[in-house]
């Protein structure tokens, strides 16, 4: 298994794609810190284009990789090795090389221009969201035959995350601001792994207010230890399911 | 040896393969034919574990295949016009093959009739359909199979290749089990022993080329089986 990661691994490292990515992202930071002076602005700026740019990029090029490389894991289907190594090799060579490559551009970004207070967290939350967005991905391709169907259901889901959810939370709070809902609220927004990301960063600045609703009622009700040790149960339970289920899918497929 | 017993396979209600007994033995290149969508590639892929059939049993080696992956060591298996990685080098691809098949004794000479060492740190996806083609063919042989099935394998190729690929797939016989589909009838008739000619998810007729001519009076196989197809035709 270790030896296909490796060479799975290397293939997508060398991709035209990769190196985009990677300097789309460096130039991002850069920007972010060079266009105002303050350096949390920035910061909390980085993050948030994190938030929606990790899951989108990893999803849909999680699911047209896993597609383009149909014949390839149909080959390797072939050799002596167990299925369950086939899939754990692409999978963790598509997440080594995408976290290498978001973690190099942003690490040296902020190692450069900021003091390196809030690297830890940042790179913790871009690993959960680009763990948890390639599980999804994978459980996507390997559920969905057709490609164009694959990459459809990976982009809604894609938007659903980053807006619809917000938008229907905020929605209910809103009708509903006669009631007691928050505590409904923090509920709700365990089953958005980028509310769990945007509120974990939260808890390391305090800016609560203006990170959204969801992370200003996290906040206020559960103190920051007991949140994030609860968030981050939930983030592993993120990249646990999808994961489980993508490999069942990849188990019984038809090749 | 390869043996194929009371095997189905349906694709939800869709009866693909409807009770296929074969026996695939040592000495043996075993041209597999029939329409379009009679489950030759179904076939194909239930007796290298791509697909799960729901009952009947594939022994190799009177092994069951359902054991374990550990049978596919003895199967060279060449797709047809396989993708590989883009950005992969062709000599990165055949050490990883190398490293998964722990081969001692391995047979390069497609490797080097084919000038692959030439190209061997170009990438993958520079190579055009023939050599890609090549490619495959070279990584089917090279771990010394018992067992060989072969997807089309000569479509795509230069003529050159082509008859290299037939003179290796004919030198390889004695020591081998062989199965090959083709649409190229005219290939079969060069290398093949046996026909396997599915019709509709079952065996038609396993039988060695010369007493196909002979019952039919042909000398080629295509118009043999050109015949036996047309005969079905007005039957139905």
């Amino acid at each position: 298994m270790i030896k296909i990661t490796k060479y799975l691994t290397l293939n997508i490292l060398k991709s035209k794609f990769m190196l985009v990515y990677g300097v789309l992202l460096f130039v991002i930071c850069v920007g972010l810190f060079t266009l105002g002076n303050d350096q949390d602005k920035a910061i909390i700026g980085i993050h948030n284009t994190l938030l929606i740019l990790i899951p989108i990029v990893v999803m849909i090029y999680t699911v047209s990789h896993i597609y383009q490389s149909t014949d390839f894991i149909r080959l390797l289907l072939t050799q002596p090795i167990q299925r369950k190594y086939i899939f754990f090799s692409q999978f963790l060579s598509n997440v080594f090389a995408l976290l290498l490559v978001q973690l190099s551009a942003i690490g040296l970004a902020l190692v450069l221009f900021s003091d390196g207070s809030f690297l830890f967290s940042i790179m913790v939350n871009s690993t959960f969201l680009t763990l948890i967005f390639s599980a999804i991905s994978n459980w996507i391709a390997f559920s969905i035959d057709e490609k164009v169907k694959g990459i459809g259901t990976s982009i809604l889901l894609g938007i659903y995350f980053l807006a619809i959810y917000d938008g229907i939370i905020l929605m209910l709070i809103q009708t509903m601001s006669e009631y007691p809902i928050e505590k409904y609220g923090i509920t709700l927004s365990l089953f958005n792994p980028i509310d769990l990301c945007r509120i974990l960063f939260i808890f390391k600045i305090d800016i609560s207010a203006l990170m959204g609703l969801t992370g200003a009622i996290m906040e206020k009700f559960i103190g920051s230890s007991l949140g994030s040790t609860i968030i981050y149960i939930v983030l592993l339970l993120w990249i646990g399911f999808p994961l489980s289920f993508a490999v069942k899918k990849f188990l019984k497929k038809d090749y | 040896m390869i043996s194929v017993q009371n095997l189905h396979k349906k694709y939800g209600k869709h009866s693909v393969l409807q009770g296929i007994n074969v026996e695939l033995k040592k000495g043996m290149i075993a041209g597999l034919i029939g329409q379009n969508g009679t489950g030759k590639t179904t076939l194909i892929k239930c007796i290298l574990g791509l697909t799960e059939f729901q009952t009947g049993d594939i022994l190799i080696e009177g092994k069951s295949i359902q054991a374990g992956p550990e049978y596919r060591n003895k199967i060279g298996y060449m797709a047809q016009m396989g993708r590989y990685p883009e950005n992969m080098k062709l000599a990165q691809l055949f050490e990883m093959m190398k490293e998964i098949r722990d081969v001692k004794n391995l047979d390069e000479q497609l490797f080097e009739q084919f000038a692959l060492k030439k190209i061997e740190h170009q990438n993958l996806g520079q190579l055009s359909g023939g050599t890609i083609q090549k490619v495959s063919a070279a990584l089917a042989f090279m771990f010394n199979p018992e067992i060989l099935i072969l997807d089309e394998p000569t479509a795509g190729l230069d003529p050159v290749a082509s008859e290299i690929l037939k003179d290796k797939i004919t030198q390889e016989r004695e020591n081998k089990t062989i199965l090959i589909t083709s649409h190229i009838l005219n290939d079969l008739d060069e290398i093949a022993s046996h026909v396997l000619f599915l019709q509709e998810g079952k065996v038609l007729f396993f039988e060695t080329i010369n007493d196909l001519k002979e019952k039919n009076g042909q000398q080629k196989l295509g118009k043999t089986i050109a015949e036996i197809m047309l005969e079905k035709e007005i039957k139905s």
